[in-house]
C-alpha cells in the first residue's frame, strides 16, 4: 500500500431502500490514517446508512447497495463474505452508537461484554481478558475500582455507559473507530468530557475516527476534517479550519449562520427555508436547489459534481464553477 | 414594567414510599418531607418574569426544569409555595375557575409528535381548545385559518392529519395550538431541541416574531445555554431541583460566577477557546471527574459540593440561599471568598478590554 493511499475509501457509494428511498447518492469520502473525520448532516440526510455499510452491517434487503466501492486497507468491503465481514468488524473496524443503552447486552456484566470481543478476535483466554477489560475500563475512566467490571449496564450512569461502549469500541486497537451521534443522548457537561475522552484515546491509539454529527460545534471542537453530507450525498469537504472560515457550497454557508449564539441577540437568525427533503422524493439537479436562496436554472437540471476548488477543498455547487444561466 | 408571573418559594416533592398521604396544603411543608421515598424535584424556587420579556431557565436533563414549567400551570399543582400570574394566585382558583384562566397560560412542549393527537386532523386538534372555551361559534373556522397563517402553514393543510407534517411543521401546528385562545404567557419546554439544525432557525425566528406580535412573555426551559442567551432578557440557571443563579443574560454571559454556571458555560463546544481562560476552564471542568453522581449520597450541605472547586467546609453546613451580588443578579454559594475574587477578576478583564479598545 503507497503512503498516499487512505485508510478509508468510499467511492460512487448508491445505496437504495425498497421501494424507492434514495438514501445515499453517489458518495465519496475519504478518511486517512490517524484522522478525525467529521460527517455532519441533519436527519435522514444518510449519515447512519453510510456507516452501517462500513462496517458491514446493513441489512440487504430491505437495503440495495446498487453501485459503488468501500476500500478499506486496500480491500473492497462489499465484496467480502460474511465471514470476512466478521473478522473485521470489532477487530479492525468498531463502532460507538448513540444511546449506549439500547446497545448494550443488559444480561451481561460489562467485564464479560468487553471480554467477548477480546476472546472471540484476539483469542484471548477468560482470566488475561478479563484483566485487559479492566485495564481498558481504566483508559476510559472506569477504572477506579472493579466495581464497573462486575456491574450490569442498569447499574451505571448514561455517561458511564457511553465510556463503556468506548472501551469496548477500542477494545482490539481497531484502526477505524466510527463514533455514530455518540455525545448527543448526553448533557453538555458530560457531552465535554466524552469528547475530552475520544480526543485523548485518538492520540494514544493513532487510530482513524470517523465521527457523526449533527452538531457543528461539536463537529468543529474535535474533527480535523469535515465533510457535510445533504440528501445522501456529500455536498462539501475540507479542512476543519477551512470549513468553518471559509465554507464554499451555500448549504454549509447558511448552517453555520442558522446557529444561535449569544453574540447574535436582537437579530432574527439566518434560518435555511424549507425542510430536508425526503429520501423518496429528492429533489431533482441538486438537492439543495429548492431551499438555496442563490439556486439558478443549471440547479435543478443538473446533479454538481464533488470538485476540488482549493488544495483539499472539495465542494459540489453549480456557482462555483461560475454558471448564472 | 409589571410583573406577569411571580413564583414563590415553590416546592414539588413527589412521594413513592407510601401509597398515600395526607398534607396540610397551607402549610409550608418544606424541609419536612425529605423522609425516606420522598423525592424533592424542585426545591424552593422563586423567581419573577416582567411582561413582554423571554426568562430562560436553563439546567441538565433531571434537574427539575419541566417539573417545575408543569408546577406553574398547575398541571402538577406544586406541594408548596405560590404561582402568582398578573395578580391572581393560582393556588386559590377552583379548578373550573383554573380551567378557564388556563387561556391565558399555555405550554409548548419538546415533541411535538407525543403533543398532537394523531387521529385528529390539525383543524380539530386546533378547534378543540377553542370549543372548550366557548368561542363564538361562528369565528371559528375563521380563526383556525388564521392561526396556521401566523406560523406559516397553508390554511388548505387543515384537513390533513400530524403524520403527513414534518417535525418542524408539526411543532408550528403545536405553537399555533397554544396561540388559539390569546394567552399572555407561554412556556416553551425545550421547543427547538427535537427539530433538525436546519429548521430549529426558523422556529425560533417564529417565536420571536409572535412574541413582537401578540405582546407575549415566554418561560424558555432548554439545556442549551447558547439558545438561551440568544433569546432571553433573564436567565435562571438550575441544579438539582434549585435555582443556583440568577440573573440578566449579560450577567450570565459575562459574570457568571456559580461555579455549576461556570461549568455548563466552558462545557458548550468551541466555548473553551472563546473564554480563553484555559487554567480557569480546566478548574471548573475537571473539578470531579471521578466522582460520578451514582455513588454519591446525600447529605445537608450545599448540593453542588461534591462537584465543585471551590468548595470549602462551611458549604457543608447549610443549603446556600439565593443572594443579591449586584443589582439583579443572585446567586446560591455563600463563598464570599471566591465571588470576590470572582467579581474583581470580570472587572479587572473588563478593564483591560477598555484600555485595549483605547489603545
Amino acid at each position: 500500500m503507497n503512503s498516499h493511499e487512505p485508510l478509508l475509501r468510499i467511492q460512487n457509494l448508491d445505496i437504495t431502500f425498497k421501494p424507492k428511498a434514495h438514501a445515499v447518492r453517489s458518495l465519496n469520502l475519504e478518511i486517512d490514517k490517524s484522522q478525525i473525520h467529521g460527517l455532519v448532516g441533519e436527519s435522514g440526510s444518510g449519515k447512519s446508512v453510510t456507516s452501517t455499510a462500513v462496517i458491514g452491517l446493513l441489512p440487504e434487503p430491505p437495503a440495495k447497495i446498487n453501485s459503488g466501492q468501500i476500500i478499506f486497507k486496500g480491500r473492497d468491503i462489499l465484496k467480502l463474505k460474511q465471514e470476512e465481514k466478521r473478522k473485521l468488524r470489532g477487530r479492525e473496524i468498531a463502532m460507538v452508537f448513540q444511546e449506549p443503552s439500547k446497545y448494550l447486552n443488559p444480561s451481561l456484566k460489562i467485564g464479560e461484554q468487553i471480554r467477548e470481543g477480546l476472546s472471540l478476535h484476539l483469542g484471548m483466554a477468560r482470566k488475561p481478558a478479563l484483566e485487559r477489560a479492566f485495564e481498558l475500563l481504566s483508559m476510559v475512566g472506569l477504572g477506579e475500582s472493579r466495581r464497573v467490571l462486575d456491574s450490569f449496564p442498569h447499574e451505571l450512569s448514561g455517561g458511564m455507559k457511553q465510556r463503556a461502549m468506548i472501551a469496548m469500541g477500542i477494545a482490539c486497537n481497531p484502526s477505524l473507530l466510527i463514533a455514530d451521534e455518540p455525545t448527543t443522548a448526553l448533557d453538555v457537561t458530560l457531552q465535554l468530557q466524552i469528547l475530552e475522552l475520544i480526543y485523548d484515546l485518538q492520540n494514544r491509539l493513532k487510530m482513524s475516527i470517523l465521527f457523526i454529527s449533527h452538531d457543528l460545534n461539536v463537529v468543529k471542537q474535535i474533527a480535523d476534517r469535515v465533510s457535510v453530507i445533504y440528501a445522501g450525498k456529500i455536498v462539501e469537504s475540507a479542512d476543519k479550519k477551512a470549513i468553518f472560515k471559509n465554507p464554499l457550497q451555500p448549504y454549509t454557508q447558511l448552517l453555520l449562520l442558522s446557529i444561535p449564539d449569544p453574540e447574535k441577540r436582537g437579530k432574527p437568525l439566518k434560518a435555511i427555508p424549507g425542510t430536508v427533503p425526503d429520501a423518496e422524493f429528492i429533489p431533482s439537479g441538486c438537492a439543495f436547489h429548492t431551499r438555496c436562496p442563490y439556486s439558478k436554472k443549471i440547479c435543478a437540471e443538473e446533479m454538481p459534481l464533488l470538485k476540488e476548488y482549493k488544495t483539499g477543498h472539495f465542494a459540489a455547487c453549480h456557482l462555483l464553477d461560475g454558471n448564472t444561466g | 414594567m409589571d410583573t406577569i408571573l411571580e413564583v414563590k418559594k415553590l416546592t414539588k416533592i413527589f412521594h413513592s414510599g407510601s401509597l398515600l398521604q395526607i398534607f396540610d396544603r397551607n402549610k409550608d411543608n418544606s424541609g419536612q418531607n425529605e423522609g425516606a421515598g420522598n423525592f424533592t424535584a424542585v426545591d424552593r424556587v422563586s423567581f419573577s418574569v416582567k411582561k413582554n420579556t423571554v426568562f430562560g431557565l436553563v439546567g441538565e436533563s433531571g434537574c427539575g426544569k419541566t417539573t417545575l414549567a408543569r408546577s406553574i400551570l398547575y398541571l402538577d399543582p406544586p406541594t408548596s409555595g405560590d404561582v402568582i400570574i398578573d395578580g391572581i394566585n393560582l393556588r386559590e382558583l377552583s379548578s373550573r375557575e383554573l380551567r378557564l384562566f388556563r387561556k391565558r397560560i399555555q405550554i409548548v412542549f419538546q415533541d411535538p409528535n407525543s403533543s398532537l393527537n394523531p387521529k385528529l386532523t390539525i383543524k380539530t386538534s386546533l378547534e378543540e381548545g377553542l370549543k372548550n372555551q366557548k368561542y363564538p361559534q361562528n369565528q371559528i373556522s375563521e380563526r383556525v385559518d388564521e392561526l396556521l397563517e401566523h406560523v406559516g402553514i397553508p390554511a388548505s393543510y387543515k384537513t390533513r392529519y400530524p403524520h403527513e407534517f414534518s417535525g418542524g411543521q408539526k411543532q408550528r401546528m403545536v405553537i399555533a395550538r397554544a396561540l388559539t385562545l390569546n394567552p399572555d404567557f407561554l412556556v416553551l419546554d425545550e421547543p427547538v431541541s427535537n427539530l433538525d439544525v436546519s429548521i430549529q432557525a426558523q422556529i425560533i425566528n417564529l417565536l420571536m416574531d409572535l412574541k413582537k406580535q401578540f405582546s407575549l412573555t415566554y418561560l424558555f426551559i432548554s439545556h442549551d445555554l447558547n439558545l438561551v442567551s440568544y433569546l432571553s432578557d433573564e436567565v435562571g440557571v438550575m441544579y438539582k431541583g434549585r435555582i443556583v443563579e440568577r440573573g440578566s443574560v449579560l450577567d450570565i454571559m459575562k459574570t457568571p460566577l456559580h461555579p455549576y454556571t461556570k461549568k455548563l458555560l466552558f462545557s458548550i463546544p468551541g466555548n473553551t477557546e472563546k473564554y480563553r481562560n484555559k487554567e480557569e476552564a480546566e478548574l471548573f471542568l475537571n473539578a470531579n471527574k471521578t466522582a460520578s453522581s451514582a455513588f454519591s449520597r446525600p447529605f445537608t450541605g450545599c448540593p453542588y459540593y461534591s462537584e465543585c472547586p471551590v468548595r470549602e467546609d462551611i458549604c457543608l453546613e447549610e443549603k446556600p440561599e439565593l443572594r443579591a451580588v449586584s443589582n439583579k443578579h443572585t446567586i446560591a454559594c455563600i463563598n464570599d471568598i471566591y465571588i470576590k475574587y470572582q467579581l474583581k477578576a470580570s472587572k479587572a478583564l473588563k478593564t483591560e478590554k477598555n484600555q485595549r479598545r483605547d489603545l
